[in-house]
């Protein structure tokens, strides 16, 4: 039967690497076959030393023992009889183990990097194989996608490349790095169990108990490998292209996924969270039985930590900023590498489509279902936002995904303007901007946008204030300059005469331009146009002054005739003083035009 | 909602993993689980009127020369204890991992199975005599095969919380 032995002394199990309990190894083929891929033998020598010194001290135990076999004797069927013994059971093994482990703790107590140099080798060609493979292929597939970049951006990327003389690949990638909180975990320390999640994005490929599990995991396995206690505790994970970061209490720890490079500040964020969760949810950490319900509180505090990070700034000049750059370069290529291999390419143009989306005003995604193969996609769309072929490199098709748009108004500042110029249709000649939340109009228009507008411009959503006093209203300009041009015409009439000469070029000039702006004034609308009559005496005809009255009437007969409709006609008493006379005798009209204020 | 970390324990070979992807099927990516030498799955189940969700561990792989960690019995609220019908000596280790998993955790519950059960013409002992053998508790006879048994010994465990 060759199943684990059963150690009887459970608390040193903590700091033992895997396997190194079991006596047998030494004595059994395929021994450290275990599922770590520890196959190679030769890799365990340093370990092989640290199992058989404890046997020696036992073996010199013996030997003072009166009577006792020599050494020599014992070691000469030592290993047969440990080989016997392991194929009768695990007798042998379970004397042996105190021992072994009491040696193996010791040792390592006193040398830890034995141990963690015996586990290292093994790992550490599997990790530097998998890098080399992937780095190539990232640097191919990226080569092939920069080739065939010949997008504006693409040709801006370009010319910095060539202004700055350094690759373009460099560029492309300083361009594109930024990172994302994805997910965030409260995971119960001692049972590992998931206290509370929050998720950034929809993904239900990502069962957050699996992964909360499967960190509780890995960290065991380091520390049960590497060191006891929390020393060993991990910090940050790579896994499948994205990163963990992990931040460690006495009773819970918060992890993160990170897609992407994040800033120092987050870790730190991190911690802080951590310890306000430890002090908010004290009780309940203490007495934790499994009620996961009772640590919904937390999640405002772990969202706070979920979120995005701006872009690395444009380069800098200096050498040690270069070689920064290329530093930052490098881990991007890496990080790319590693999506590559997870995701192959597929994944990568989903995941640039996301983040394309996730940039472009008036497009919002709620959720990602789906596997690998096909998926659907569902969030906010506003109409008015760029066609998809703007935004994304790829179809829909090409990305395999099944795209379920709602309609929506976004408040985006650029869909806000947008949705502004395409409510009020500024004509040529007027200049329409917004910001925050106000929007100007300037510039030259006729009254029938202008009215049309002012009645819309506080109805865009977005919008609170409108500011329209550059904005001149054209028809209205004209009609008051009409009206200005017109004001203090005289209707002459002949010496002593009482009856209009409407036949008189003059006279049937100035009434038909009078007809002109009153018609001028109906088409704005709501206008009205009033008309202050005066007659007015010539500087000889004092005996024109008894025809004053007939000549008003005579006037506003005149007047009748043309059919005003918006017109008002007041008649204002002759004045009686000298001074108001004028070169020409007959009938002075004054004009005030009141358009409404739109 | 209720979440317990619960692990199988059991000899080589008894059929532990057979158990957990026949009561969970789930399709989630292992490979992580290859390198830590745990394989977690979770899955939930009613208990009267609340969830109750299992985080399931089991040693992954070949757990032929893998020692049972600390670390995998920490935390853990309760075990399916497991033998292998047609294996007698699984009983000895199945008796040993619970001894060690209440000194380690003395308020776990356990579940024993004897799974096999679409074997029992091979049985070493028959099925009353594996009762009677296993002298802590009832025992729930399985066959990750058929299927038998196995959600009612999952969902007994369950049914502790
Ligand atoms: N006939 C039969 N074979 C089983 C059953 N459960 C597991 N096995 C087989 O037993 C072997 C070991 O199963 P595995 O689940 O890997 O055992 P573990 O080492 O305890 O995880 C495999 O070949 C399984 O196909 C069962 O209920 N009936
Ligand atoms: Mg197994």
């Amino acid at each position: 039967m060759g199943d684990s032995p059963i150690q009887p002394d459970e608390s040193r199990h903590g700091s033992e690497p895997p396997e190194t309990g079991d006596a047998r190894k030494d004595s059994q083929e395929g021994a450290l076959n275990g599922p770590q891929g520890l196959s190679e033998n030769d890799r365990w020598e340093m370990l092989h030393d640290l199992l058989v010194g404890p046997e020696e001290a036992r073996i010199q135990e013996l030997e003072q023992v009166p009577r006792a076999p020599r050494a020599k004797d014992v070691g000469d069927v030592l290993a047969e009889a440990t080989r016997r013994s392991a194929q009768e059971g695990p007798e042998l093994a379970e004397a042996l183990a105190p021992t072994i482990e009491q040696g193996l703790m010791s040792s390592a107590r006193k040398n830890p990097d034995d141990l963690a140099e015996a586990i290292y080798p093994v790992l550490g060609p599997a990790i530097r194989r998998s890098i080399q493979a992937t780095l190539s292929a990232a640097v191919e597939t990226l080569n092939v996608t920069l080739e065939n970049s010949f997008s504006p951006k693409g040709l801006r990327w370009r010319m910095q490349a060539w202004r700055t003389g350094r690759p373009f690949a460099e560029v492309v990638l300083l361009h594109s790095l930024a990172y994302r909180v994805e997910q965030v975990f409260w995971i119960h320390k001692e049972t590992s169990v998931l206290l509370s999640d929050v998720s950034g994005v929809e993904d239900s490929l990502r069962d957050p108990e699996l992964i909360s599990g499967m960190l509780a995991a890995i960290q065991d396995f380091v520390q049960d490998s590497f060191a006891g206690a929390d020393e060993g505790a991990l910090e940050q994970i790579e896994v499948s292209g994205f990163r963990v970061l992990m931040a460690q209490g006495p009773k819970a720890v918060l992890a993160v996924l990170v897609r992407g490079i994040p800033p120092e500040s987050l870790s730190q964020n991190m911690h802080e969270t951590l310890e306000s969760l430890h002090r908010s949810f004290a009780d309940e950490l203490q007495e934790f039985d499994g009620d996961v319900g009772r640590f919904e509180r937390a999640i405002p505090d772990l969202q706070g930590l979920l979120g995005q990070g701006a872009k690395v700034s444009e380069p800098g000049g200096t050498k040690k900023g270069q070689w920064l750059i290329a530093a930052v370069a490098l881990v991007a290529v890496l990080l790319f590498a590693v999506d590559w291999i997870q995701d192959r390419n597929m994944n990568s143009k989903r995941s640039a489509a996301l983040m394309a989306l996730q940039e472009a005003p008036g497009y919002s995604v709620q959720g990602q279902v789906g596997d690998g193969d096909h998926q659907t996609w569902t969030g906010f769309r506003d109409p008015l936002a760029e066609p998809w072929s703007e935004v994304c490199a790829h179809s829909t098709e090409e990305l395999d995904v099944d795209i379920q748009w709602t309609p929506f108004v976004s408040l985006e500042p650029e869909m806000v303007q947008r949705r502004a110029e395409y409510m009020l249709q500024p004509p040529f000649g007027v200049t329409l901007t917004t910001e925050h939340g106000s929007l100007t109009l300037e510039g030259e228009a006729s009254s029938g946008w202008v009215h049309r507008a002012l009645a819309r411009a506080s109805a865009v959503p977005g919008i609170g204030r409108v500011d329209a006093s550059g904005l001149v209203d054209i028809d209205r300009r004209a009609i008051e300059t009409h009206a200005r041009s017109l004001d203090g015409l005289t209707l002459p009439f002949g010496a002593g005469a009482g009856r209009l000469d409407r036949g008189q070029p003059v006279v049937q000039a100035r009434l038909s331009a009078l007809k002109t702006l009153d018609e001028r004034v109906q088409e704005y609308g709501g206008g009205l146009l009033r008309l202050h009559l005066r007659a007015t005496l010539g500087r000889m005809d004092d005996f024109e002054r008894g025809l004053s009255d007939r000549r008003l009437v005579e006037v506003q007969k005149a007047l009748g005739r043309l059919g005003l409709g918006a017109t008002v006609v007041e008649v204002l008493p002759a004045p009686e003083s000298d001074d108001s006379r004028s070169p020409l005798s007959g009938v002075r009209i004054e004009i005030d035009t009141l358009l409404p204020k739109p | 909602m209720i979440r317990k970390k619960i692990c199988l324990l059991g000899a080589f070979a008894v059929g532990k993993s057979s158990l957990v992807r026949r009561f969970v099927h789930s399709e989630y990516d292992d490979r992580y689980m290859t390198t830590v030498g745990v394989k977690v799955e979770k899955k939930e189940c009613q208990v009267g009127d609340h969830q109750v969700s299992l985080v399931i561990w089991d040693l992954h792989g070949e757990d032929r020369w893998q020692e049972v960690r600390a670390s995998y019995l920490r935390g853990t609220a309760g075990a399916l204890l497991v033998a292998d019908g047609t294996r007698i000596e699984s009983l000895e280790v199945m008796a040993q991992l619970r001894k060690r998993l209440l000194e380690q955790n003395p308020d776990a519950h356990v579940v024993t199975l004897v799974n096999k059960m679409d074997r029992e013409a091979d049985f070493a002992i028959t099925a009353d005599e594996w009762r009677a053998r296993v002298d802590w508790g009832p025992v729930v006879f399985t066959s990750a095969r058929t299927g038998h048994g196995v959600e009612d010994a999952f969902q007994s465990l369950a049914n502790h919380w």
